[in-house]
This record gives structure tokens, C-alpha cells and sequence, in this order.
């Protein structure tokens, strides 16, 4: 049962797991950096920062995370669950949660792809020293202080690799555009959303044939008001057509994240009706964002259909 | 258990286990849609309106005290009587003063009554209260809060209604009437309440500060009642409600109500001081047809604190249309059970935060998604998902410092 002594043990969990390995869940760097194992296409020195954020290559732990959190807090007695909670943290160093292979390697390629198509469409890209976490959800639960602190950290490793920043999923895009700039001192960096620079480029690009219902992200339409590049990037896919269910664009519906830890019922039962919503339109779904992936996923294929990133529609490999 | 938060989790559950709360909200919502569409069709203007509204708002904001006292003044010009209460305790020690004991009070609904206690008190004191709205009285009589800001019985059925009515006030409506029935045979039970009532209470929707004019918007017609037909009227109205002028209030009025779902409401009333004639010798004497007296009680309780909080400022420009509530995903599920006691949704988590503190509403701000729709639905832009993230800032704040051993990061 959810309760203040509950809360409080995710919320020093949370601060602990950022403190020793630089991310809210306790997974070790690594799984932020091995996507690159992939690049095919070498780096070029002056050109836009790639940062990925590493939210896509934590969407895989943060679904496990959620699973072993709620056996946890749905077992009887407060001392159980203070140890469980310990347990986790510890767990999550050993990936004692680790979650399916197939899944964290979905996860993995997607920056990966997004690299290359960027690439492809002739955007010069480099990386940064490290592949750091924005902090993205100490910012969503309140952990103000953890977060100004993880954010300036990120901000100086990110400022060293250049001022001009391409970033590839919602969540941090709004960090790093409209949450840094409140939390960090001289903050200065350009941000930049890769459908933003898909659009600008208006290349054509082969992608993945198919009528798509699109679920959009509420970051992107909303939050930072970005839909009409999205709209453009879509249009660039030959042979993707999209079907829109009522609640799109600006008014676009909800996935159910990030409240599937602690109310995670309430953010189901969300997730259910918008893919039900979704697959009335069309049976395979594409969503923008690794924690819509997540929540919507197991819903779109109890229906019969399939869900996938935009990156996964437009770069098949 | 009284931890606030498993209470909460417990009842959103609840609500999520009977499926008959997101089907009623599902209905109402069904047909609010439909409304709106019409409405934006039928009156384009409404947009700017909201626009021009919420740059009033901003500015009443800003300068709360000042109006407030300019429209205190203005009420006591017309030969109404202004108070100021800092709390609900004073709020309530003004109005037993002004009602006393023993009378028959019938109350049109507010909100600001409910988060001061009017009713509770009234009847503490002795006097037999009604509430006269309809939705307003089942909720009462069910002993459940008010679930939608203007529908607060959105999420119930006409045969749940129906038995409550029979069974709290022996109404005799048969099982299987029709809506219309029901709402006959409460008219038939509170009419001889409207004409025996000593004390009417109501809120208002905005007051205007240069005039001194209370803007009551209803549609069933018993804050007309309740305002004119007992001997005295009691306004019991939240600070922010003012307005520079008529004009800027009756703008208000308008977003309001379109906002609110409806192109119009049944009746918006203007009660510029207590009823009076002037027919004879040109004398004016106070308390014609309508009431002697005019008291109109201005709560502060949190309100005057927040104008001057950078952040929670905002949720003081709030229109109350419920607009928000109806564009969010967990409301959609759960109703008013995402709520505290008063006031529910996201922009509840503000208003809890503002009239009951951390306490109260840090929980609350834990079940919302940060989606954001409500914002766009906002008549006047307010920034919800902002005003929930930081209730939920202080309230982790407040947590971990509560903590002995320092366990801040």
C-alpha cells in the first residue's frame, strides 16, 4: 500500500541510485554508453551534440523498476518494505532487475538509429565525453535541490562538446529547453529536438511502409509546442500514411507515465483506453517517446497490435 | 490509517474498482464536448474574450489587497455591509454573528461556503440549513464532496439519487421516475423552505470593485431565490473574486459560463446592494421585495499568502469553470476521488495548497501525470501542471526534511 513512509523510501531510493551511478534507477553508466557500439558512421568534430539523454536505454530498466517496485509496495508490513527497498537499491547495482534482452537491445538501437539517420540526411554530429542522464525525473517528482545539481553536472559535460545540442526524446528536449535554463547558472546551450532538424532538412527518407495511428507526445505538442516539425518529419517517410485519434496534437491523450510507480492502476487503466483509442484507428501505433514505448506497449499488443518509436517507422535497417 | 497518502491511493482505487464514476464523468463529458464545439462555432469571440480576461486577472492578481478594499468600499457605499476574514475560523465567527440561531437558512452553492464550513457551522449553531442546489443537496445528503466544480454530483446515477432523496428526506419518489420527477419533487420540498428562510447564503462569482456588484451565475434559479427571498442575504466570497470594474466582471461572467459547457446560463444576476424603493416622497427605504439586508463576507484564508507566492499566484486567476477537470486523463477515471475536501483535480492540488497547506495537498500532488491538457483547456492560461510540480517539490521537500538523520541529497 502507497504511503508517506513509502514514498519517502522511493524518494531517498531515487536520490541514493542518482548519487552513486548518476541516474535515478541504478544502472550502471554502461547502459547509457553501449549504443554507440553501433555507430557505423563516424563522428564529425564541430557539428551539433548528439545528447542522447539515455531515456531510451533506460526504458527497458524503468519498466522492470516499476514491476519489482509494485510487488514490493504491495506486500503487507512497513519493516518489509524498508528492507525490500534497500534490496533494490542494491539489486539494481548487481541488475538483479535486469530486464529481457530483446527489450534492452530494442532500447539500445534506437539512438543508434536516429544517429545514423541523421547522419544520412547530412547533419554533422559529435558526442560528448560521457552519455549522462538529464535528471528529467527528479525534475517530475520534485527533487529540486538533486536536480539542480545533476543538471549544472550535465550541462558543463554537455557545454564542453559544444553549445548547439541535438537531443532525441521528449523528456529531456523539455529539460534541456525549458528546465535547465532555470536551474543552472549561465546556462546558454541551443536545443534542438532531431525531428526539428529531420524537418528543416526535408529529406525524403525510406522508411517502413505502412498506415500508422499516431500517438503524440504530450512534451512534444504541448510542452514545447513542436508538432508542426513533427507533423513535417512524418511527412518525409515514404510510404507511412498516419491516422489521428481525436485526442492529437495539442490536445494529445495521455499514456499513463509517470505515475505507473506509484499509481499503478490508475496510469494502466490510462494506458488502456488511449491504445484502445489508438488501435481503433489503425493496428500498428507509432509513438515519439521511450515512457509512452513503455506504458503503451503491453496494451497495443494485447490488441492485436503493434507499437513503434517514429525512429523504428522511418530507419529500417 | 490516517497516513494521507494511502487514504488517497485507497480511493483512487476505489473508484477505479466502480466503473460507474468514469462512466458518469464519460457521459457528462460526451455532452460537454459536444457543447463546446457548438459554442466555439456559435461564438467565435470567446478565445479573445478569455484572452482579454485573463490580462484582468493578471492584474487583480497583482494587486489583490487593492481591490479587495476598493470593493469592500464600494459594497458599503450601496448600503451592504463588507467583512474581511483572514481564515475559515473568522469567516465562521462573522456569519454565526450574522445569522445567529434558530432560523431556517437555505444556502446556493459555493464553494468558498463548503471550504469555510458554512453549512456545518449554521448547523452547529441550531439553525436548520438546505442546501437548495440540486446537485449541491445530494451531495450532502450522500455525505460525499462536491466531484466537479459546477456539477458536483457528476458522477451520480438517477436511481442512486433517487433513493438517497427518498431515504434522507422521506420524498416518496418512485423507483423508476424519470429525472424530471425528481427534480419536481425536490422544487415541491424546497419551496416551503425558500419562503420560511430568515438567512439566504450564496457565493458569487465575481464582484465588481468599482461598483460594488456581486455576479451570481446559476441555472436553476435557486440563488435567485435564496438571494431575494429571505429578509437578509449573506455573499460568502473568496478574495480573488474581484474585479476592477462591471464591465471587466461581466466579461468574466461570460467565459465563465461558455467555458463551463453551457452557451448560456439560465440566469446571471447582478445584486448591487440590499433591495430598496424610493416610490413614495422619493424616501428611500431598504427592504422592499427583496432583502434588507446585504452582507457581503470576503475570505481570504490562504488567498492574500499565495498572491504574493511566485508560483501559486497563479491558480488565483482561476475562473472556477471546471474546464481543467474535464480535459484530464485522471479525472476522467477517478472524478472528485482525485481531490481534497473541496477541491479536486489538478488545479485542486493549487487551490488545496493555497486554503489548506502542504499537508493537505502534497499528497494530492502525487496522482497527476504532468500531461498538461488542462492547461490548453484553461479559459485563462493557467500553467496547472507548474502549480502541481511544485506542490509536489515542497511536499517532497517537506518529507525528507522530516527525516532526523539530514537525508537530502
Amino acid at each position: 500500500m502507497l504511503s508517506e513512509a513509502t514514498l519517502k523510501s522511493i524518494l531517498k531510493l531515487l536520490l541514493d541510485n542518482t548519487r552513486a551511478s548518476g541516474n535515478p534507477l541504478g544502472v550502471p553508466g554502461q547502459a547509457c554508453e553501449a549504443w554507440r557500439r553501433h555507430i557505423k558512421t563516424p563522428p564529425a568534430s564541430g557539428g551539433l551534440v548528439y545528447y542522447t539523454g539515455c531515456l531510451y536505454q533506460l526504458a527497458p530498466y524503468i519498466e522492470a523498476f516499476r514491476g519489482a517496485l509494485e510487488r514490493l509496495v504491495s506486500r503487507p508490513g512497513l519493516a518489509g518494505l524498508a528492507a525490500g527497498l534497500g534490496g533494490l537499491a542494491r539489486a539494481a547495482a548487481r541488475l538483479a532487475y535486469r530486464p529481457g534482452r530483446a527489450s534492452v537491445d530494442r532500447f539500445i538501437r534506437i539512438p543508434a538509429r536516429i544517429y545514423e539517420g541523421l547522419r544520412r540526411a547530412g547533419v554533422d554530429l559529435t558526442l560528448p565525453e560521457r552519455e549522462s542522464y538529464s535528471g528529467i525525473l527528479l525534475y517530475e517528482m520534485g527533487l529540486d535541490d538533486a536536480f539542480a545539481e545533476h543538471a549544472s553536472r550535465v550541462y558543463r559535460e554537455i557545454r564542453r562538446a559544444g553549445v548547439r545540442v541535438v537531443t532525441i526524446d521528449p523528456h529531456t528536449y523539455y529539460a534541456l529547453k525549458s528546465v535547465y535554463p532555470e536551474f543552472v547558472d549561465g546556462y546558454d546551450l541551443e536545443v534542438y529536438h532531431y525531428l526539428e532538424v529531420l524537418a528543416e532538412k526535408g529529406s525524403r527518407i525510406q522508411g517502413r511502409r505502412g498506415v500508422y495511428a499516431v500517438h503524440d507526445s504530450c512534451y512534444l505538442a504541448r510542452h514545447t509546442g513542436i508538432v508542426d516539425s513533427v507533423r513535417r518529419a512524418q511527412g518525409l517517410v515514404a510510404g507511412a500514411e498516419y491516422r489521428y485519434p481525436p485526442e492529437s496534437g495539442r490536445m494529445t491523450g495521455c499514456c499513463g507515465g509517470p505515475i505507473e510507480v506509484l499509481y499503478p492502476k490508475l496510469s494502466s487503466r490510462i494506458a488502456e483506453r488511449r491504445a484502445r483509442s489508438l488501435l481503433e484507428r489503425s493496428s500498428n501505433v507509432v509513438a515519439f517517446c521511450p515512457i509512452c514505448l513503455v506504458n503503451l506497449g503491453s496494451h497495443v499488443s494485447r490488441g492485436g497490435g503493434t507499437l513503434l518509436d517514429f525512429s523504428e517507422v522511418a530507419w529500417v535497417e | 490509517m490516517s497516513d494521507p497518502l494511502s487514504v488517497l491511493s485507497r480511493e483512487i482505487n476505489r473508484a477505479l474498482e466502480d466503473g460507474g464514476v468514469a462512466e458518469a464523468v464519460g457521459r457528462y463529458l460526451a455532452n460537454y464536448t459536444a457543447s463546446i464545439e457548438e459554442i466555439e462555432r456559435l461564438f467565435p469571440e470567446t478565445r479573445r474574450l478569455a484572452e482579454e480576461v485573463a490580462q484582468v486577472r493578471d492584474e487583480v492578481v497583482a494587486n489583490l489587497e487593492y481591490y479587495v478594499d476598493k470593493a469592500m468600499r464600494a459594497v458599503e457605499a450601496n448600503g451592504g455591509k463588507a467583512y474581511l476574514a483572514r481564515d475559515a475560523a473568522e469567516a465562521r465567527r462573522i456569519l454565526g454573528d450574522i445569522v445567529g440561531s434558530g432560523k431556517i437558512v437555505v444556502l446556493g452553492k459555493s464553494l468558498t461556503g463548503e471550504e469555510v464550513g458554512v453549512y456545518e457551522h449554521l448547523t452547529r449553531l441550531g439553525n436548520e440549513v438546505w442546501e437548495t442546489d440540486l446537485g449541491e443537496l445530494l451531495v450532502r445528503l450522500a455525505g460525499q464532496r462536491p466531484m466537479h466544480m459546477i456539477a458536483p454530483a457528476l458522477n451520480m446515477t438517477r436511481e442512486r439519487a433517487i433513493s438517497i432523496l427518498n431515504e434522507k428526506l422521506g420524498l416518496g419518489i418512485p423507483q423508476g421516475a424519470g429525472v424530471g420527477e425528481v427534480v419536481s419533487a425536490v422544487r415541491r420540498f424546497l419551496r416551503g423552505k425558500f419562503e420560511r428562510a430568515e438567512v439566504g447564503i450564496t457565493g458569487a462569482n465575481m464582484v465588481a470593485s468599482d461598483t460594488g456588484s456581486l455576479i451570481l451565475i446559476e441555472n436553476e434559479g435557486n440563488i435567485r431565490l435564496a438571494s431575494s427571498m429571505p429578509p437578509v442575504h449573506v455573499a460568502v466570497v473568496g478574495v480573488e473574486k474581484v474585479y476592477p470594474t462591471l464591465l471587466d466582471a461581466l466579461k468574466a461572467a461570460i467565459v465563465t459560463i461558455r467555458y463551463g459547457g453551457y452557451k448560456i446560463a439560465r440566469y446571471v444576476s447582478v445584486v448591487s446592494g440590499p433591495s430598496a424603493t424610493g416610490d413614495i416622497e422619493k424616501i428611500v427605504v431598504k427592504g422592499a421585495h427583496g432583502p434588507r439586508e446585504l452582507h457581503v463576507l470576503f475570505v481570504d484564508n490562504g488567498r492574500l499568502r499565495a498572491a504574493r507566492d511566485p508560483v501559486m499566484r497563479e491558480a488565483l486567476k482561476c475562473l472556477r469553470c471546471g474546464a481543467c477537470q474535464l480535459a484530464c486523463p485522471v479525472y476522467e477515471l477517478v472524478a472528485g476521488f482525485w481531490g481534497g475536501r473541496v477541491y479536486a483535480g489538478g488545479i485542486g492540488v493549487a487551490w488545496t495548497y493555497i486554503t489548506e497547506g502542504i499537508r493537505a495537498a502534497g499528497p494530492l500532488s502525487t496522482a497527476c501525470t504532468l500531461m498538461g491538457r488542462c492547461r490548453e483547456a484553461c479559459p485563462v492560461g493557467i500553467d496547472i501542471p507548474r502549480l502541481v510540480r511544485e506542490a509536489r517539490s515542497r511536499y517532497a521537500s517537506s518529507l525528507l526534511q522530516r527525516e532526523p538523520r539530514g537525508a537530502r541529497y
